[in-house]
């Protein structure tokens, strides 16, 4: 199938090879109309010089004697010289009168006159009319004509090079003018296609410079009415994804508040027995229950963040936000709601490290990462943060994972250490939210020093700039 | 301390209410926002707890009728909705506290009886009036050095009298601020409970208002 990777080449090399099969097969036409004609122009000459010099010598011939052979006595073959031969032209002359011959003969065979000695001398040759003469050294075209009342003959002759490379220029000259309009017309076609497919180069540019959240309509009455149908198409198009995403939006979001009184009821219930009963059995059940419910009501929380992230991106600008006071209370916050105390946050920063952020989206970023490192930190473990102007890392020992399970955890609802408790879209969730802002995240194995001879493998997360 | 508890899930609102009761609270249950209304004029209450989404009227108009009718009981508000936006208007129609589902039961028992402090103008949970000290967070009493049994009902008259002290309070509004609309009680229940009061703690501590009520000064 015929594929087309760039309109504009794609016009440009047709369009122009279009042209310049059309010009070429006109030139051919024209060099050989052209050279046919002055072809004929010359044979024309040739007739026409055959004829004068032989009116001539019959007017000579009739004015001096009855006979042919008589008036010969009478012919002055030095103004014959004079008038039809000119070895050198002058200023009246041309140059290439020299390349036309003539020769005279007698009826019976007798060369009388010649004014160039190249031309061939072949009586039994002559034929009145045309002929093309070769005698291996120069070509030669003639035409030969017999007087009617004396007899004798005339043969007018021009050398086929000559005449070759005067039709040939002739011919060129006339498709010179087209030749040089060739690159000025090759200028105007791409201008002309160019400018033919700005419109579409416009719409190109307008979708490019979008967000990818932006799905407003394009104005499609600036454009032209050929593309007016696809802009309208693709307008269409904004609005059906607009509405999915808004309906899927609306039904993540509505989906994780209705789960919150459910989960409200199961909570509660499950709060009254632990207070309630006697059985120590009944409780640790009961214990563990909760912890269920705990980690689905984190979970309904990820998931509304999850929905929200969008909307969040359009309603909140960017402005300085000092991340180290934000970070101390995100990490007072986590560590007053761990069970066991046994995991401490440390923060590493230079000053307050400004970054020209979304501040809510900010403090989710901050707390997911923190969060997770949290949850998958080794026991009685010191987890790392460190602040710049520049980055964000995040540390926290735990097995080394390997390059696939690295990869699930950004992945939604795929934990990479899947024994421990979290929704699987805490890490996603950043991942969001680094895209919404142009940063980079990137997750990986790193080893710390334990102590001075024995490492401990852990895992760092790394926020950066996109410049 | 009686609690109006206006919940349309009736599941939840009977956890609430089983949580509360075990922390010694009466509670009485509504399911709409027109019955809360209703219960509020008529009858005393220490404190509301509303949930926003409601059928029919909604939590936010509840609490802003409320306003208007210039009741000022304390509401602590209940929802899912964990927006900024819908907080700040539940606060700004007239609630006093906010309290997002799914919520620990205890947080909920604590912001209870902090709103209640609040209202009374207490700075802590421990009730005091002379050597007696009542703390409701610990459901205890103490008479100088020596902590003194009561019964829940006891507990909840003495400590209505606290709360509400230097005022008198009818034996109607005592009843009602004790019992629930779902308990059985005799016309002389409150008469009995502050006699036995007084046995235990003195007669001096809870005053009689001939033909009006009891107060503590």
């Amino acid at each position: 199938m015929f594929h087309i990777s760039s309109i504009k080449r794609f016009l440009l090399v047709a369009v122009i090879s279009l042209i310049t099969v059309a010009w070429l097969l006109s030139a051919v036409f024209n060099f050989h109309a052209s050279r046919e004609q002055v072809e004929e122009l010359f044979d024309a000459e040739l007739a026409q010089m055959s004829r004068i010099l032989q009116s001539v010598m019959n007017n000579h011939i009739r004015a001096n004697s009855s006979t042919f052979s008589a008036s010969l006595n009478y012919l002055d073959k030095d103004l014959l010289l004079e008038t039809f031969g000119h070895q050198e032209f002058n200023e009246l002359g041309h140059k290439y009168e020299k390349k036309l011959a003539f020769q005279v003969w007698d009826a019976k065979g007798k060369l009388f006159f010649e004014n160039s000695s190249d031309l061939p001398k072949h009586f039994e040759a002559l034929r009145a009319g045309y002929a093309d003469v070769n005698d291996g050294k120069k070509a030669w075209r003639t035409f030969t004509l017999q007087d009617p009342d004396f007899g004798f003959w005339v043969k007018s002759a021009q050398r086929e090079d000559v005449r070759t490379e005067l039709t040939g220029q002739i011919a060129l000259n006339t498709m010179l003018p087209n030749l040089l309009m060739i690159p000025v017309l090759i200028f105007l076609i791409a201008w002309l296609i160019r400018k033919g497919l700005a419109p579409l180069a416009q719409i190109s540019q307008a979708l490019k410079g979008r967000g990818y959240q932006n799905l407003d309509e394009i104005n499609a009455q600036a454009y032209p009415v050929e593309l007016r149908y696809l802009v309208g198409e693709l307008n269409d198009l904004f609005t059906r994804v607009s509405e999915a995403s808004e309906r899927e939006r609306r039904f993540t979001a509505d989906a994780a508040h209705e789960l919150r009184t459910p989960l409200s009821i199961s909570k509660v219930h499950l709060q009254n027995i632990l207070q309630v009963s006697q059985s120590e059995q009944v409780k640790e059940f009961v214990r563990k229950a909760l912890i269920g419910i705990e980690r689905l009501i984190h979970m309904v929380q990820q998931l509304l963040i999850l929905s929200r992230l969008d909307a969040q991106q359009e309603q909140e600008v960017p402005r300085n936000v000092a991340l180290y006071p934000m970070a101390k209370e995100i990490v007072a916050e986590l560590e007053a709601h761990q069970t066991k105390a046994d995991k401490h946050i440390v923060i590493r920063h230079q000053d307050d490290c400004l970054w020209l952020t979304r501040e809510t989206q900010m403090r989710i970023l901050l707390r997911n990462l923190l969060d997770n490192a949290f949850r998958y930190a080794n026991e009685h473990s010191q987890i790392e943060l460190e602040l710049s102007e520049d980055a964000i890392v995040v540390f926290n020992t735990c097995e080394p994972m390997s390059e696939q399970q690295l990869a699930w955890n950004l992945e939604r609802f795929k934990r990479g250490n899947s024994t421990q408790q979290g929704s699987g879209l805490g890490l996603s969730i950043c991942q969001q939210i680094c895209k919404q802002n142009n940063y980079t995240m990137v997750m990986k194995n790193r080893r710390v020093m334990k102590n001075r001879s024995d490492e401990e493998p852990g895992v760092e997360v790394q926020i950066t700039k996109n410049n | 301390m009686r609690i109006l508890l206006v919940e349309d899930d009736a599941l939840l609102a009977d956890g609430i209410k089983t949580s509360l009761m075990l922390a010694n609270f009466n509670v009485d249950v509504v399911h709409k926002g027109e019955h809360a209304l209703h219960a509020l004029s008529c009858e005393q209450f220490d404190l509301c707890i509303l949930d926003i989404g409601l059928p029919g009227i909604s939590g936010f108009e509840v609490v802003n009728q409320l306003r208007q009718a210039q009741n000022t009981i304390p509401v602590l508000m209940l929802t899912a909705r964990d927006q900024i936006t819908d907080r700040v208007k539940g606060l700004d129609q007239g609630a006093d506290d906010y309290l997002l589902k799914p919520f620990d039961v205890e947080e909920l028992k604590a912001r209870i009886r902090a709103l209640v402090r609040r209202t009374h103008g207490e700075g802590s949970s421990k009730l005091e009036c002379g050597d007696v000290v009542v703390d409701a967070q610990a459901f205890s009493v103490t008479k100088g050095d020596q902590e003194i049994k009561l019964s829940p009902k006891e507990f909840s008259v003495l400590h209505e009298l606290l709360l509400h002290r230097g005022r008198v309070l009818s034996k109607d509004q005592l009843t009602e601020l004790v019992y629930g609309w779902s308990e059985d009680l005799d016309s002389n229940a409150i008469e009995v409970h502050v006699h036995h009061l007084r046995k235990k703690l003195g007669n001096e501590l809870i005053q009689t208002i001939r033909g009006v009520g009891y107060k503590v000064s």
